[in-house]
């Protein structure tokens, strides 16, 4: 047998490819994220097959939670159909045989980068984040020793400052995505890089979320109902983004997260549900925005 | 000789394995929930079926195990253990990672096992206690995260002082140990983050 | 006009059939062979093997292959090919001293015990391109020593010839329950020890490591380093079977050992004496080896009482930063998708225009009115 039909033969790879000792070792790491809402598990994550930084730590959870009897919704930026949640969903499809689907309503797990669903989830389902940078303070204090003592002490002043500076600075809190949440009153967490639109939705859930941070190695965790609360001030007081007087041109909802879409370049634009299962949920229901072929049908 | 092979561990290790986790998970993501184990193993005694799924499910040589004396005599029980997790048995109690206590009545302070750190909580040991009853009609009152309002919860066995013990638990947070409650059919969980509030 | 993007999927599936056409390129010319692979391109291979974390030369070049020559896409490769393997247990140390030796210099002395053997090399060449290199032609047979492979493989390392004079600082001491750190078992925890310090250097990125070691040659946390010795060669590996009670030899592999030796001029705790940097690495790899041996000494200026402040000796720097799999991952995901991000962003500096526009009217209107 030559070298070249070795490397023919396709190795068979476990259900849902990693191994048993990596998933038991992922799993105790999830049960002690979730009994420390907040606090970031050091776990020994894995090489994957898709690179470090693209969702590895979110497919690793997804990895070591799904069974046969799971469906599978990925999301990125709020869509099915971004290239990396395509790219995460053919993976599971090829290496665990899950249902798939693009209804929110419809899955038992989501991962998602970037987004919340508009839609509410409920007790039965699980969201796992796929997170860059899980160490809300890094950008503060690049040193793992520094920040480890800051949250073993729960010493989040260096945070506070950082926010009330911005306001002095821009008269806003200038953080607009990965918001910095504190957790049950202990931990200070970083929601993974959603806008703070989302923010809300952390907060009292019915569903588990879990939070995989690949290369940076670090698993954490938000039980159902646990309290989080958005870092602010008693004279700036957290705010969500909104759009005021503006529709999605698809489907009409409104305080939704839209997406802007730059239509021509003479710089018009249009404003769309970032969630497109919303969106399509919405429109089957016969819910139209101005943009829509059936709207416009309609104005005929 | 009268060398028995040791009872047979999951026949399909991947997806029993997943289940009886997926349990564990969302027992331990909802404080006091009662959930009916799935893949219940029958083991050596004193074990029962669900403790014996539990320590195939999360125990591997990454974990020392630490035994109370019922089970660290319980006869084929140690090596069944080995066979089937190739986990190291813990010498003291400060050394675990998971501890398997079938008599509760006997476990002592739950103290003597690892709590953690203020830097690192997560290196603590998790007790797996063998009950006969669980109930969440009677008993303490719990709030918390994973926890709706309140609920009430009861378990028999237990020592007096195993509620006190547990309200000193919680107040270390987020250092503690978390606790698995498993009857030979159901199983429930306690973690360090769930307040312990008046009853029993 | 706008339709939701559906047909992702068709686009991704077309993408990656593109790419197998590039990889192929003209399939007019014969494809490359892993045999080919493993012969005439074997820097490449034993590059791909060291980061890669796995002595496998058959698989080092398939995913050279694979990856159309881009050596951080093969150890990728490798990498995650890897971390689905079974572990076994962990070998015993290897015993470089009984390297069978192909490569062994030493810039210390002029002559030593076993000598100076250049082997194949590099070295003293003149780097012209050759434009009549037959890559068909057979090459001219090299003259091979007399002496035979065992005599090759007892050659005292350069370290211990001087150690025995007292001038060298002794070899650390192994745990005591000789464990070793392992870095792909455990999270990486700072402050690092050495042995995690190595395995992680040993695995690193050899760009990033060269960079870092010339940084400590222009001064950034100067070591005065010598090169004690750099010997390639094959070295057994051993493997203590619990369930035969003895050790096996399980096979051969080539390394690349580095030992630097560096000036200290000693400190409140310590005489003045030459203290070492390491580096051991897969295959032939002498760059990589001497990088990594200049970057471990930097790192050990704590236990030797030195001064700090230089980026090679910043432990926290280097190991977190060292792995080109984590970092190429992290840079090359700024390609994905962010536009929720994005528009979180324009959201924020749209407000603060308007802010600053109500702030220049209400001056504008303070002014009219006075």
């Amino acid at each position: 047998m030559s070298l070249d039909t070795i490397s023919a033969e396709a190795p068979a790879y476990n259900f849902a490819y990693l191994d048993e000792q990596t998933k038991r070792m992922i799993r105790r790491a999830i049960l002690k994220g979730i009994a420390i809402p907040g606090y970031q598990v050091p776990f020994a994550s894995r090489e994957m097959p898709m690179p470090y930084g693209w969702g590895t730590g979110g497919m690793q959870v997804t990895a070591a939670i799904i069974g046969p009897d799971d469906i599978l919704k990925v999301i990125d930026q709020g869509s099915d159909d971004t290239t990396n949640a395509v790219a995460i969903r053919n993976f599971f499809k090829r290496t665990a045989g899950v249902a798939m689907t693009f209804r929110t309503a419809d899955a038992s797990i989501i991962q998602t980068r970037h987004r919340i669903p508009e839609e509410k989830l409920r007790s039965d389902q699980v969201l796992v984040f796929q997170v860059p940078i899980p160490e809300p303070l890094r950008f503060l204090e690049p040193r793992e020793t520094e920040t480890r003592k800051m949250h073993a002490l729960s010493e989040y002043g260096l945070m506070h400052v950082k926010l009330y500076e911005d306001i002095a600075h821009h008269g806003h809190i200038a953080t607009t995505y990965a918001y910095p949440v504190m957790v049950e009153n202990r931990y200070v967490m970083d929601p993974s890089p959603i806008p703070k639109f989302d923010n809300p939705k952390l907060d009292n859930t019915p569903a588990l979320q879990l939070f995989g941070a690949g290369r940076e190695k670090r698993i954490y965790a938000l039980p159902p109902y646990t309290r989080v609360k958005s870092l602010d001030f008693e004279d700036h007081p957290f705010s969500v983004q909104d759009w005021p007087d503006t529709q999605c041109a698809m489907c009409g909802a409104t305080g939704v997260y839209f997406d802007e879409v730059i239509l021509n370049d003479l710089g018009e634009r249009m404003f769309v549900c970032s969630d497109s299962d919303y969106c399509e949920h919405r429109q089957e229901a016969g819910h139209f925005g101005a943009e829509h072929a059936s709207y416009k049908e309609r104005m005929k | 000789m009268s060398m028995t092979a040791p009872l047979a561990g999951f026949s399909d290790m991947a997806i029993q394995s997943q289940s009886g986790f997926r349990t564990l998970m969302n027992a331990m993501a909802r404080p006091a929930t009662i959930l009916r184990a799935p893949e219940p193993l029958r083991a050596p005694a004193p074990m029962n079926p669900v403790a014996a799924m539990i320590a195939l499910t999360l125990c591997d040589y990454d974990t020392m195990i630490w035994l109370d004396h019922g089970l660290m005599n319980g006869e084929g029980l140690t090596s069944f253990l080995r066979f089937h997790t190739g986990a190291p048995l813990a010498k003291s109690q400060a050394e675990a990672d998971f501890a398997f206590i079938a008599n509760p009545r006997k476990m002592g302070d739950i103290a003597a096992f690892p709590l953690g750190t203020d830097a690192y909580p997560d290196r603590s040991a998790t007790l797996v206690l063998q009950v006969e009853a669980l109930t969440n009609a009677t008993g303490v009152v719990l709030s918390g995260p994973g926890i709706k309002d309140k609920t009430r919860f009861g378990a028999a066995p237990l020592p007096e002082n195993f509620w006190p013990m547990m309200r000193a638990n919680a107040a270390r947070y987020p250092r503690g140990i978390d606790v698995i409650f498993c009857s030979m059919t159901e199983l429930a969980a306690i973690p360090r983050s769930t307040h312990v509030g008046e009853g029993a | 006009m706008y339709v939701a993007v559906k047909g992702g999927e068709k686009a991704i599936a077309n993408a990656h059939r593109l790419f197998a056409a590039k990889r192929r390129g003209d399939a007019g010319l014969p494809g490359l062979s892993v045999e080919q692979i493993v012969n005439q391109l074997s820097f490449a291979v034993d590059r791909v093997m060291g980061e890669g974390s796995l002595y496998d030369r058959e698989l080092a070049a398939i995913a050279i292959r694979q990856a159309q020559g881009d050596l951080i896409e093969a150890i990728f490769l490798v990498r995650a090919y890897r971390t689905t393997l079974p572990r076994f247990g962990y070998s015993v140390a290897l015993e470089t001293a009984e390297m069978r030796i192909a490569r062994r210099i030493s810039a210390t002395f002029k002559d030593l015990p076993g000598g100076q053997m250049l082997g194949p090399t590099f070295d003293y060449s003149h780097r012209l391109i050759d434009f009549a290199l037959d890559a068909d032609a057979p090459a001219e047979e090299p003259a091979r020593s007399a002496s035979g492979a065992e005599e090759m493989a007892n050659i005292p390392r350069v370290i211990d010839l001087i150690g025995a004079d007292g001038m060298m600082e002794e070899d650390p001491a192994p745990r005591e329950d000789g464990s070793v750190g392992d870095l792909t078992r455990e999270p990486l925890d700072f402050p690092a020890d050495r042995d995690l310090r190595l395995q992680n250097l040993a695995r690193g990125d050899e760009g990033f490591l060269l960079a870092l070691g010339y940084s400590t040659q222009r001064g950034y946390a100067r070591t005065h380093p010598f090169v004690g010795e750099i010997r390639m060669g094959e070295v057994e590996v051993g493997f203590f079977a619990e369930e035969l009670g003895f050790e096996v030899t399980v096979g051969r592999v080539t390394v690349t050992e580095c030992q630097m030796i560096n000036q200290f001029t000693g400190s409140a705790r310590m005489k003045p004496k030459f203290t070492r940097g390491y580096g051991l690495v897969f295959g032939h790899a002498e760059r990589k080896a001497m990088s990594m041996s200049l970057v471990d000494r930097a790192l050990r200026w704590k236990e030797l009482g030195e001064e700090a402040g230089a980026a090679a000796q910043d432990e926290e720097f280097v190991l977190s930063h060292s792995d080109n799999i984590q970092a190429s991952g992290f840079v090359e995901h700024l390609k994905l998708p962010h536009y929720v991000d994005f528009q979180a962003e324009l959201d924020l500096i749209r407000t603060l225009h308007r802010d600053a526009e109500t702030r220049a009217e209400g001056a504008t209107n303070r002014e009219a009115a006075e």
